[in-house]
């Protein structure tokens, strides 16, 4: 099969976890207590006209499975809603926020990819010395660490304390341009994405490469190296690593919904202007129409995500077959 | 006394585990304190009685907060919140996963094909969006906060069960309960679940911590129990003035991290009493 079959197939998979998303938007609202119509035109006393434009557009007084095809229908027409609190069309809304949260999540993908395969790697060399045993209780603390309170330390010391980096925000007060505007956003970026790295992701790809070198270096072919009398060096750099980098890129596909929710957090504590803080404000003026939304959108992201680290993995080792 | 001996041997390996034997101890310590902390505070923790952010000082050991409340009372006070969400949802999501894992490892065929499809979808969505969201929609008292977090955690807990199940069921014990004529069912809850529970258990303990911080995480965002004390509450209100006042949100945290950190230890120091794999490690 060719590749860009194989991707085409990989979309087609995808269409059952976006219509489950969709689908348990719409149960939990109706679900939930009170009126339907009022979370969608706001909580803070909706005149009856609104909600009367509200119940004809989405024929809430139909049979509910109506209603669902209505919904599912103003979602194809990229009709999200309306976000009260913005006063703008939700998919407006969010899609200024999507480049934010963008930057920050593949900022610490990338930092903890390549921390966690460097320090389980080094760790891996030398199983239950103390360099590991070290390693593995401080990665059980960090990995015990409450993802906003960890935050909120690193934002004390090097911001508060030692006033090196800004508390939060994306970009300073004046206005920059060119180098100077790079190295400002740089500078916004540091903590959040250390934040995020550090208390959610490191942790895991730490571990996983770390177990996948000690598997990998009991295996057959690398006894044969070591009988053919390569040194060590070339037979762990060149044999062992490559072979056990595999299974941590595909854990990198599974584990970006947990990424993006470490986001939310991570862009509240920080003020980082992307989707996760946008939730955050839509769940504190109870815009609903925006949260739905904006868990909508993110479910999205993740699945192009994970669809794109697939399609990764596929170029990266020429055995896997396409099935 | 012999339903004791399997408790017995395990404990024996437990206790070899270090980290898992220090994470014990720890637990009792915090559920002690947790229990007792009414009588342990020395202030009530909703008492404005001294002056406003007092640094931690002898009468105030963890300092006070911004209406002069004894920051202490109200951090052990909290942490029977954190314990039960914890422990509850934990228990629920476990009790769910094992069910709902069950069945499709013993039937196999389009049944496990079904659910093996939806634990996928799971496994890909971003969770922690999923009980945001019916957090705020269902409003946010213990009870709903500990639901939330069961019904969406069970999916791993029903992947472990249902590997386990497809080892067990072709072991001759499961045959031979079938040949004498019991039931699909009451096999595979009589006789397959009870023996492949051990792993289940263990990722049931981890899954306590991950509850604690679920729940710290919403009250961080405002949608905890709003009558309940919380840790990750108190963190929120802090935050506020992380500048002048730091210790409001230091200490909730680091009571927060042991917590988390014990049940991690002793889910670890369960899986080397349970896996004899994980001891040659």
């Amino acid at each position: 099969m060719a590749l860009r079959d194989y991707i085409f197939s990989r979309m087609i998979q995808a269409i059952p976890v976006l219509l489950s998303v969709i689908i348990i938007n719409f149960l939990l609202v109706h679900a939930a207590p009170g009126d339907i119509a009022t979370y969608f035109v706001g909580l803070h006393s909706p005149t009856p006209d609104q909600i009367a434009a509200v119940r004809a557009k989405y024929g809430l007084d139909k049979p509910l499975w109506i209603q669902f095809f209505t919904y599912m229908e103003s979602i194809v027409r990229l009709d999200l809603g309306y976000s009260w609190s913005y006063g703008a069309p939700v998919i407006n809304v969010i899609s200024e926020r999507i480049p934010a949260t963008l930057l920050l999540t593949s900022t610490s993908l990338a930092l903890s990819l390549v921390f966690g395969i460097l320090g389980g790697a080094l760790t891996a060399r030398k199983p239950g010395k103390s360099i590991d045993v070290t390693a593995s209780l401080l990665l059980l603390a960090l990995y015990s660490t409450p993802v906003f309170w960890g935050g909120l330390i690193l934002m004390l010391f090097f911001a508060v304390d030692l006033k090196l980096l800004p508390t939060s925000g994306v970009l300073g007060t004046e206005s920059l341009v060119g180098f100077p505007y790079v190295v400002d956003l740089l500078r916004h970026l540091i903590l959040p994405a250390a934040t995020l790295c550090l208390f959610y992701l490191l942790g895991l790809y730490f571990r996983v490469t770390r177990s996948s070198v000690v598997e990998v270096s009991r295996e057959d072919f690398v006894t044969t190296a070591r009988a053919v009398g390569y040194d060590e060096n070339t037979i762990f750099n060149k044999y062992v690593l490559r072979n056990a980098l595999l299974p941590v890129v595909t854990l990198a596909g599974y584990e970006m919904g947990f990424l993006f929710s470490g986001a939310l957090i991570t862009e509240t504590v920080f003020a980082w202007p992307g989707i996760g803080r946008l939730t955050y404000e839509a769940v504190l003026s109870r815009d609903f129409p925006l949260l739905m939304g904006s868990y909508l959108i993110t479910s999205l992201c993740v699945i192009i995500a994970s669809l794109a680290t697939d399609v990764l993995y596929t170029l990266l080792d020429p055995r896997v077959k396409l099935e | 006394m012999t339903f004791l001996k399997p408790v017995v041997g395990f404990w024996q390996q437990y206790r070899r585990y270090r980290p898992g034997y220090i994470g014990f101890i720890v637990l009792v310590v915090i559920c002690l304190i947790a229990l007792l902390a009414p009588y342990i505070a020395p202030y009530r923790p909703e008492d404005m009685q001294a002056e406003l952010l007092l640094p931690p000082s002898q009468g105030h050991f963890m300092g006070t907060d911004y209406f002069g409340r004894d920051e202490f009372s109200r951090v052990i006070c909290g942490l029977s919140t954190s314990l039960l969400v914890g422990i509850g949802a934990a228990g629920l999501s476990t009790l769910i996963g094992a069910v709902l894992g069950a069945i499709p490892g013993y039937f196999g065929g389009k049944v496990d094909h079904v659910f093996s499809r939806f634990f996928e979808i799971f496994m890909i969505i971003p969770i922690f969006f999923l009980v945001v969201l019916a957090a705020a929609l269902f409003g946010s008292s213990l009870n709903v906060v500990l639901l939330i977090i069961a019904l969406t955690s069970w999916p791993e807990t029903a992947r472990v069960m249902r590997s386990q199940v497809l080892t067990i069921k072709t072991r001759e014990f499961v045959e031979s309960s079938i040949l004498v004529g019991e039931g699909g069912l009451y096999t595979l809850f009589r006789h397959v679940v009870p023996n492949g529970l051990y792993p289940v258990i263990t990722v049931g303990t981890l899954r306590i911590g991950a509850a604690i911080l679920t729940e710290a995480g919403l009250s961080f965002l405002g949608l905890g129990d709003p009558s309940a004390l919380s840790l990750g509450k108190e963190i929120q209100t802090g935050s506020r003035f992380l500048g002048v006042a730091p210790w409001l949100v230091t200490f909730p945290g680091i009571v927060l991290v042991i917590l988390v950190l014990t049940f991690n230890m002793i889910g670890d120091g369960m899986n080397f009493a349970f896996n004899p794999r994980s001891r040659t490690r």
